[in-house]
């Protein structure tokens, strides 16, 4: 992601909330960002996947990101949302508890993760915004929508 | 086809003779016999025929210059050029001068009747 | 020539694939000479078209094996089974050649080698010599008036070939002006003399009705006489031009036999020429080939009469080419307007106004006819799938040494061309199988008082809005006890299931996975194969597939295939909050079970059903989606799938609809028992479900997941 900004001075990242932690992915990853809506259920599927909702008639899975990272399910309110996020080709929604804005990073303001922290699952982060005293983690999407391991909140953050 | 007149123009009896035999037993009429351009020209106007066929190479006036006085006379002359082979570019003039179609020396029947009826019917 | 490579591809697998069919026919039947005269024909026109594009090798094979066909359909050499053997090497390196048109110098040797093989076959049968390989387009045998048509399309690619980028732009854009551009092929008679003066003819007559672009061959090769009986010209004709009255007018000169004139489209390179405006005439090659099949009598009295197409009467139908990507967008696009037009009859309902009913009605009407349209567009006959059986089953029962007759009957059903495309591969198997261990070899078959020769039917025909596919054999048939042997020892199934497993159950035992293994199959593409991958294949395109066997006489596997990937018709129904389509196709019935009807026996509930005795399943529950709950009365929905059948008991019926089956992005996995998801009226998805997948192994139960809301 960061490998955008050779050229251009700065990233775009839309940056979103789960419990406490902030996270941040860059926007020309993401389509669209919907309030929730309703979820048709889809059985026999990994208890993280909500189900699929209908963009436009195309027909688009849902990830519950809180229940990704072993989160208890979420009250959902007002500020809850669904990023719609292209992955591999694919289009793919993921259930946050909600969007806090569209940040704008200088290339120098993003840093790669941390070697090695214990307890961080680095393979799972693509690198670290920091926006005034806000550290924002750049999850790796494709990983963590794609591995079937199942990963807890902790793993992906830096605070301990 | 019945009873349409031809006018044939050839130096040679033999030739006149040949075609005059394969004209007629396929039903043309013939009108008249010219033996050089100038008897041809001559004669088109006084019998009026439905076609013409003009042999070449001729005394007197050749063939492709009789085709260009009979064209002048009448625009919807129908006339066809009968040549010998190799005279290739001669028959390109001739149909450049007003001539309808072609036929080669040494006749094949059929083939004469299959040009005249294109031309006349 | 790239953008025309397609066109001489396409006529050449044609004839390619005529000469197979005439080849086999003609091994079954050695007196039916009017194959030998088709293939004589097939192969001068290859040889005029690959020597008019350039495909030197190409041209000298077919040349060899027309001089030997000619040979052979003058009565000079026989028939016989070496003979046809070396023909099929010959068709198939002229295959491999078409296949691979870039590296022909890699064929140079195997050509050598197979001219050699050709020649010394008829220089055997003594006489002349063969007739010497003229350049030019034609030999001295003249053509037939069938073969005109393909070689003025050859004619016409290579002129198109020679315009440069200006030259198209140029008439892409008179095109576009009213000016269209037609190419003329004009035949003389044989024996002509002067002819390049008839040509010169020719020009002067077409010149007065456009501008001559292009010539072929060029002016100074007609003026030089370079040419054997025909020339062509590519005309920008002007915006009045009257085909008909310049077709009279060329006709008008002497010694001009035939004239072939058609239109030239150069849009986007993906469009070829149109067919020739005139009506081909009546094909001899057509008419041998219906006698052919007419004569094909055989064991089997179910012999149907076949609807022949003759596959080089093309002309009859007025054909355009399309690219299959603007299909597809065109598909789609007709997909979302079905949709929204539901959504718009639904708020229609609201406003109960006359006007407003009525045109939606319209609407309703026009959009459905659309839709049905547009499905046709995908269709194509299955032939294109059949045709290389005949000559597979041929090798392989060559190789098992059995005798063996293939009879093809509904070729022209028409189906989804995705569905064509991924149907080969199980058919292949089917047919190997049937070769391989259904028939049995000849010594067994006369012991049991069977024909010498074992017959495989392979058939298509339409049954509702289904293809229904069958591949059947008269041979041995399928030992269900064998079959449970197998199925034990290979940890299938248990001993003491096979001891009460009924015949007919056991039979599909083949189809289990891991039930044959890849030291036994053997597959000349090195895939893994296997009755279970034909039955993943085909249910994987919504289809199912069912084996029925007798031993001793027979088996028949029988492949049911939608018509249609996109749309189906289905029944809405509710199972707890959710809302569920079930295809209209599965479905035998809806009824209202009362609690005392239903019977708890071991394996669960089951209602008797006028003297059948039906599982009855709660779909909430095998979805994992709750509970099942005591009512006064049960909407059940009786289905079936294949042999099996089963109620669901569900909350609520909710009405036929038809949907657009979406595909669920490659992100999810397969889920047995959902076939697809749809988008309805409101917006909301739901789910399609495959009822083939919740009714396998004889059990439902899918969906352990608990469902949370």
């Amino acid at each position: 992601m960061a490998s955008n900004n050779e050229a251009v001075a700065e990233v775009q990242m839309v940056a979103f909330k789960l419990e406490k932690e902030e996270f941040a992915v860059d926007i020309h990853q993401v389509r669209e960002v919907l309030k929730m809506t309703r979820v048709t259920p889809l059985p026999q599927s990994a208890h993280y996947i909500e189900g699929l909702i209908n963009l436009r008639g195309e027909v688009i899975p849902v990830v519950d990101l809180r229940k990704r990272f072993e989160l208890p399910e979420g009250e959902r309110s007002e500020q809850t949302r669904i990023i719609i996020v292209e992955i591999q080709d694919s289009n793919v929604g993921l259930i946050v508890d909600s969007v806090t804005e569209v940040l704008r990073f200088s290339s120098s303001a993003i840093q790669p993760p941390p070697a090695r922290i214990a307890g961080t699952r680095t393979d799972l982060i693509k690198g670290v915004g920091k926006v005034e005293e806000r550290l924002l983690i750049i999850l790796n999407l494709e990983r963590i929508l794609t591995t079937e391991e199942i990963i807890s909140l902790e793993e992906v953050t830096l605070s301990k | 086809m019945l009873g349409k007149r031809i006018l044939i123009t050839d130096d040679t009896a033999f030739m006149r003779m040949t075609l005059r035999n394969i004209l007629v037993k396929n039903g043309y009429e013939i009108a008249g016999e010219a033996e050089d351009g100038v008897q041809a020209v001559e004669q088109y106007m006084i019998i009026k025929p439905d076609l013409v066929t003009m042999d070449i190479t001729m005394p007197n006036m050749d063939g492709i210059t009789a085709i260009k006085k009979i064209m002048e006379k009448d625009p919807d002359a129908k006339i066809v050029v009968v040549s010998a082979m190799g005279q290739k570019a001669l028959v390109i003039e001739a149909l450049n001068s007003g001539a309808k179609d072609f036929i080669v020396k040494p006749f094949q029947p059929d083939r004469i009747v299959e040009a005249l009826q294109k031309v006349i019917g | 020539m790239e953008e025309y490579r397609d066109l001489f591809l396409a006529e050449a697998q044609e004839y390619l694939q005529n000469m197979t069919d005439c080849m086999l026919e003609l091994e079954k039947d050695p007196t039916a000479t009017e194959n030998l005269t088709e293939m004589f024909r097939a192969a001068h026109s290859l040889k005029g078209m690959s020597g008019t594009m350039g495909y030197e090798l190409i041209m000298k094979l077919t040349h060899e094996m027309e001089n030997l066909l000619d040979k052979l359909r003058s009565g000079e050499i026989s028939v016989g089974t070496d003979l046809v053997n070396l023909l099929f090497e010959a068709v198939d390196l002229v295959q491999v050649m078409i296949n691979d048109l870039d590296n022909q110098k890699n064929f140079s040797s195997d050509v050598q080698a197979l001219e050699k093989k050709l020649q010394g076959w008829y220089e055997s049968a003594g006489k002349e010599e063969s007739r010497p390989l003229e350049k030019g387009i034609d030999g001295e045998n003249s053509p037939e008036d069938q073969e005109t048509e393909r070689d003025a399309a050859a004619k016409d690619a290579f002129i198109k070939a020679e315009l440069n980028e200006f030259e198209k732009e140029m008439l892409k854009d008179a095109a576009s002006r009213g000016e269209n551009s037609y190419h003329i092929n004009v035949w003389l008679r044989e024996g002509s003399l002067l002819k390049s003066v008839r040509s010169y003819m020719v020009y002067k007559v077409i010149e007065k009705h456009g501008e001559i672009v292009k010539t072929y061959p060029s002016m100074q090769a007609m003026e030089e006489e370079k040419f054997d009986r025909d020339f062509s010209f590519l005309l920008l004709g002007k915006p009045d031009l009257d085909i008909n009255e310049l077709e009279k007018s060329i006709k008008g000169i002497a010694e001009v036999e035939k004239v072939i004139i058609s239109s030239l489209f150069l849009e986007d390179g993906s469009e070829k020429a149109a067919p020739p405006l005139q009506e081909a005439q009546g094909t001899a090659g057509a008419n041998a080939r219906e006698k052919r099949n007419g004569d094909q009598g055989g064991a089997v009295s179910s012999q149907v009469a076949k609807k022949v197409q003759p596959s080089l009467n093309r002309s009859s139908e007025k054909t355009v080419r399309v690219e299959t990507a603007k299909l597809d967008a065109l598909v789609n696009l007709v997909g979302e307007l079905i949709i929204n037009r539901t959504r718009v009859l639904e708020l229609g309902k609201q406003f109960k106004n006359e006007n407003l009913e009525a045109s939606l009605e319209q609407l309703e009407r026009v959009t459905t006819e659309l839709q049905s349209a547009v499905m046709t567009l995908r269709m194509v006959p299955i032939k294109q799938v059949f045709d290389r059986f005949p000559r597979m089953v041929r090798d392989l029962s060559q190789e098992r040494g059995k005798e063996i007759e293939l009879i093809i009957s509904g070729e022209e059903t028409e189906l989804d061309r995705t569905i064509v495309n991924q149907i080969g591969d199980p058919l292949v198997h089917l047919l190997r199988n049937a070769v391989d261990h259904g028939i049995e070899d000849e010594e067994e078959r006369k012991r049991k008082g069977k024909r010498p020769v074992g017959t495989i039917h392979l058939e298509a025909h339409h049954e509702g809005s289904h293809v229904v596919v069958s591949v059947e054999d008269d041979g041995s048939g399928i030992d269900p006890e064998k079959v449970k042997e197998k199925a034990v020892q290979k940890n299938i199934i248990t001993r003491e299931e096979a001891e009460v497993m009924e015949a007919d159950e056991a039979i599909r035992l083949i189809f289990r996975s891991g039930f044959s293994t890849s030291a036994e199959v053997t597959d000349i593409s090195g895939r893994g194969v296997g009755m279970d991958v034909v039955k993943t294949s085909i249910e994987a395109l919504n289809g199912t597939v069912e084996v029925k066997s007798e031993q001793g006489k027979g088996s028949k596997f029988i492949l049911r295939l939608p018509l249609t990937l996109a749309i189906i018709r289905t029944l809405m129904v509710r199972a707890g909050e959710e809302v569920f389509a079930i295809p209209i196709e599965a479905i035998r019935e809806n009824l209202f079970v009362e609690p005392h009807e239903i019977r708890t026996i071991q394996q669960g509930k089951v209602i008797t059903l006028r003297e059948e005795v039906l599982p009855l399943y709660c779909l909430k529950e095998e979805l994992g989606m709750g509970f099942f709950e005591e009512q006064e009365v049960y909407p059940v929905v009786v289905v079936q799938a294949g042999e099996k059948k089963a109620g669901f008991i569900v909350d609520e019926l909710m009405g036929q609809q038809e949907v657009v089956i979406k595909s669920l992005s490659s992100f999810i996995n397969d889920i047995k028992g959902v076939a697809g998801a749809t988008v309805l009226g409101d917006g909301r998805v739901t789910l399609i479900l495959d009822i083939a997948g919740l009714l396998e192994d004889g059990r439902v139960n899918v969906g352990k997941e608990n469902f949370n809301h």
